[in-house]
């Protein structure tokens, strides 16, 4: 079940909540793991097996690793966990479970944060289970450690925080608001843009129009992934729980390296932590630490499919990262304003180039349009048609410039202030009355990750 | 924080908290009220692109699983563009025709070479092999409220039912022709609204066909003016208004019952009063109607709606008659109900009830039959940029 589904909505979402509310504390994590369960089955019915099986396979092992200590039980919980994505996702298996990549990923960190004693292992399996399966978060992330999630799993105050306020709940709807209002009216209108630019014959593109299809798909995949990622805090905050942030402004990086801190940040942490730091991060040699990053970057590309687009993806950000790396710290310290601020620029424009790449699996036409965005096919430059085009987007492709940039830190300043909250709040009513109007309006529209 | 601060802020949040789960629950009830309500089909587990128009539903990548030919009808319908002199620059992909809209290309017409050259491309692109005539039927975006011709009845499907055994005199128009009480089934137009172009089109159609060549039966159709039967040469075709519509009336005996031409294992759901019947969509539509089976044997359609990918109509009378095959989605409904009184055979196909490649088999295994392939497109859409996809000529 997606979250801009009118059943998820104005269903499941508010008797969730109601019954959440009202049952006892005792028997609410077995109440919300009843939800994710019919949550899941909503999506992928006959495939709650495979996640029924990841639940029970992984607290087996945690609680073997957790008893013994030993090696041996990290290594078949990766065996079974990467195995069942492998067979799944790339085999080409008809029936793919929902959120495999993510649950994978959320089950491996389980019981390699048991092994390391970065969590601890509660023996309850209900703990297990809810953690796996916690449906804000289960089809597409956060990838959210247990860590994150084990002190409101074992207690969390549900109702009122001991000021009698309720506030995380308040925050979580308004969070969850603007993350559907991301989805649903900037990411939409920019799907539905860079669809049909993108369904252009080449010859019908002109230079300008490359430009506008990648800034489109540029804006359309930062509004999607971080309206669900928000969407899933938000929801997760209603139910008590705290997840981290999973995304920073990306577009505002400095860097290649400050964007990967920025943009997924629960899967770019994953594979810091479970890949690039077991194998020696960057403790050893210059050609260790450049062996290191090509793993995790090739990984990277795996992750999100098996066609060659997304391999070529990783590889792009592999070899940028290669290059930066000798002077990426000069540059954030010493380097004089001027050339900064042009180095962010050329961030943004390497990013724009990889989501060409990321976005058109016929590698053909992602060559075209790379080539064309500096002018290298002979194409013209501006046709009657772009001017069209931008006399109809431009509101929108404005507003959604604007939002992606770091202005609301800005304005965070004012944070105390009555009137910051006054606005805030009004803002979501605008925007929950849009969205839901955008919900009832328009088809079906999935999100891009619910792909991976 | 003072007390009292906190205290408004907790009561702001709980406003905030209860607002937002009151908009949600209302919005559900709302819409759980509205299915339940809801006496008609709802098609379930079936991409559409809510049943506006399956042709350009194959444009859009989100059906392409569902679409056959998709990058290959692309193709054809931007070289159609080029066949008909669009400029490509200056329209920018809006159609804004006036009146009627049709391609058509004839392999006899030599001595257009780029009309040469697009039958064989399209025959190439389809991979049909077909040398034989495509139409390309474009509805356009304007006038949805066309006025029917005066003295055409325009009464709703229940209402036609009720005066079904009564004797209307005032059909001063062709269009619309009472039928004698003898004559047991009734043919009758869509729901939908059907463009002037679209009109004008399938009128223009099937003049083409006659002029090369294909010679019409002529269709007695009886009209009851002034409580006299006069007969009519041909039947003229009107389209549908809304629920209003212009009706045809044919006997029994000169169509054969439709023949779904393969099986399809999708299902579709009909809310009928409190219940769901889940079913085919041939098993849905023989439990919808019934009542109206039982009287009229060979009932054809109602309500606009097709739940088949393929099916054929067979007009016995016409043996002679052409044939056609024609790509479509309901918008085409009254479309192929007219081309029914005058083609001998009309194969439909709607993409849209197909998840395997069965209508592109059927199409390639009969395409030589066929004296035209028609093809609709409906221009008013979101899809319009896909239409730039050109091929070189």
């Amino acid at each position: 079940m997606s979250f801009t589904l009118e059943a998820f909505l104005f269903l499941f979402l508010p008797l969730t909540l109601i019954i959440y509310r009202f049952i006892k504390d005792k028997y609410k994590n077995a109440f919300l793991l009843l939800a994710s369960v019919i949550f899941y089955m909503w999506g992928s019915f006959k495939t709650v097996f495979v996640l029924i099986a990841y639940i029970a396979v992984n607290y087996l092992l945690a609680r073997l690793v957790d008893k013994n200590k030993k090696k041996i039980f990290v290594v078949l919980a990766v065996i079974f966990n990467v195995g069942l994505l492998f067979v799944f996702k790339y085999l080409n298996v008809p029936m793919m479970p929902l959120g495999i990549s993510f649950i994978s990923f959320t089950a491996i960190s389980y019981v390699v944060d048991i092994y390391t004693e970065k969590s601890h292992f509660s023996g309850n399996p209900l703990n297990t289970a809810l953690y796996i399966s916690f449906f804000p978060k289960v089809s597409m992330g956060p990838i959210a450690r247990y860590s994150e999630m084990e002190d409101a799993l074992e207690a969390r105050e549900c109702k009122e925080d001991s000021d009698g306020r309720n506030e995380d709940f308040a925050e979580g709807i308004i969070k969850f608001i603007f993350g559907l209002a991301k989805k649903v009216i900037i990411a939409g209108a920019m799907a539905q843009l860079a669809d049909k630019l993108y369904a252009l014959a080449p010859k019908n593109c002109a230079v300008s129009i490359s430009w506008i299809a990648s800034i489109a798909y540029t804006l359309q995949i930062y509004f999607d992934f971080s309206g669900y990622s928000d969407m899933a805090i938000g929801l997760s905050g209603m139910f008590g729980f705290r997840l981290k942030e999973n995304f920073n402004y990306p577009y505002a990086a400095s860097s290649i390296t400050d964007f990967w801190r920025r943009w997924h940040i629960s899967l770019s942490s994953w594979f810091k932590d479970y890949v690039y730091i077991p194998l020696g991060g960057s403790r050893r040699s210059k050609w260790r630490t450049y062996f290191n990053l090509a793993v995790v970057w090739i990984l990277t590309g795996l992750w999100h499919g098996t066609t060659l687009n997304f391999v070529l993806w990783g590889i792009w950000y592999l070899i940028l990262l290669y290059i930066e790396k000798p002077f990426v710290k000069k540059l954030s310290s010493d380097a004089p304003k001027t050339v900064r601020a042009l180095y962010r620029v050329f961030v943004l424009l390497c990013v724009n180039i990889g989501w060409i790449l990321f976005r058109l699996p016929d590698l053909d036409l992602a060559m075209f349009h790379i080539k064309n965005l500096f002018g290298l096919n002979g194409q013209p430059v501006i046709t009657e048609f772009t001017g069209t085009l931008i006399k109809d987007i431009w509101g929108i492709g404005l507003i959604a410039i604007i939002a992606c940039m770091p202005i609301s830190e800005w304005i965070r300043k004012y944070d105390k202030t009555k009137w910051y909250r006054i606005g805030r709040i009004a803002l979501a009513a605008v925007l929950f009355i849009l969205s839901l109007s955008y919900v009832s309006h328009s088809s079906y529209n999935p999100f891009i990750y619910s792909n991976f | 924080m003072t007390n009292s601060a906190k205290k408004n802020e907790s009561k702001l949040n709980t406003g905030i908290s209860v607002i937002f789960i009151v908009v949600l629950l209302g919005l559900g009830l709302m819409s759980l009220v509205k299915m339940i309500s809801a006496t008609g089909l709802t098609v379930m587990n079936v991409l559409t692109s809510s049943g506006l128009d399956a042709a350009t539903a194959a444009f859009d990548d989100s059906f392409k699983e569902q679409m056959f030919l998709k990058e290959e009808l692309t193709d054809v319908a931007s070289l159609s563009d080029r066949v008909m002199g669009r400029d490509f620059a200056d329209n920018y992909g809006y159609y804004r025709y006036n009146g009627m809209i049709l391609r058509q290309v004839w392999q006899e017409d030599v001595d257009n070479n780029l009309t040469r050259e697009f039958a064989s491309f399209a025959d190439e692109a389809t991979g049909l092999g077909y040398h034989g005539r495509y139409f390309f039927v474009q509805q356009d975006s304007r006038s949805d409220d066309f006025t029917l011709p005066s003295g055409v009845i325009t009464e709703d499907a229940s209402g036609f039912e009720m005066e079904q055994n009564k004797e209307i005199i005032d059909a001063s128009s062709a269009e619309y022709v009472r039928i004698p009480s003898e004559y047991t089934s009734f043919y009758r137009t869509d729901i939908h609204n059907t463009k002037e172009s679209e009109i004008d089109t399938v009128r223009y159609l099937v003049s083409v066909l006659e002029n090369h060549g294909i010679q019409f039966n002529d269709k007695e159709l009886l009209d009851y003016t002034d409580g006299k039967l006069y007969e009519k040469k041909a039947c003229d075709f009107l389209g549908g208004n809304g629920r209003s519509c212009g009706r045809f009336f044919a006997g029994s005996e000169e169509y054969s019952k439709y023949e779904p031409l393969f099986d399809t294992d999708i299902t579709v759901q009909m809310y009928d009063s409190l219940e769901v019947f889940e079913g085919t969509a041939t098993e849905v539509l023989l439990k919808q109607n019934k009542e109206k089976f039982k009287k009229y044997p060979y009932y054809v359609t109602d309500d606009g709606y097709y739940g088949e990918a393929a099916y054929k109509i067979i007009n016995n009378n016409l043996p002679d008659a052409p044939k056609v095959a024609v790509l479509m989605d309901s918008s085409a409904l009254s479309g192929v109900c007219y081309l029914s009184l005058v083609c001998s055979e009309v194969t439909v196909l709607d993409p849209r009830f197909s998840v395997g490649d069965e209508c592109a088999r059927l199409l390639k295994e009969d395409m030589q039959d066929y004296d035209a392939f028609i093809m609709y497109f409906v221009a008013d859409n979101p899809l319009r940029y896909s239409l730039y996809k050109a091929p070189d000529v």
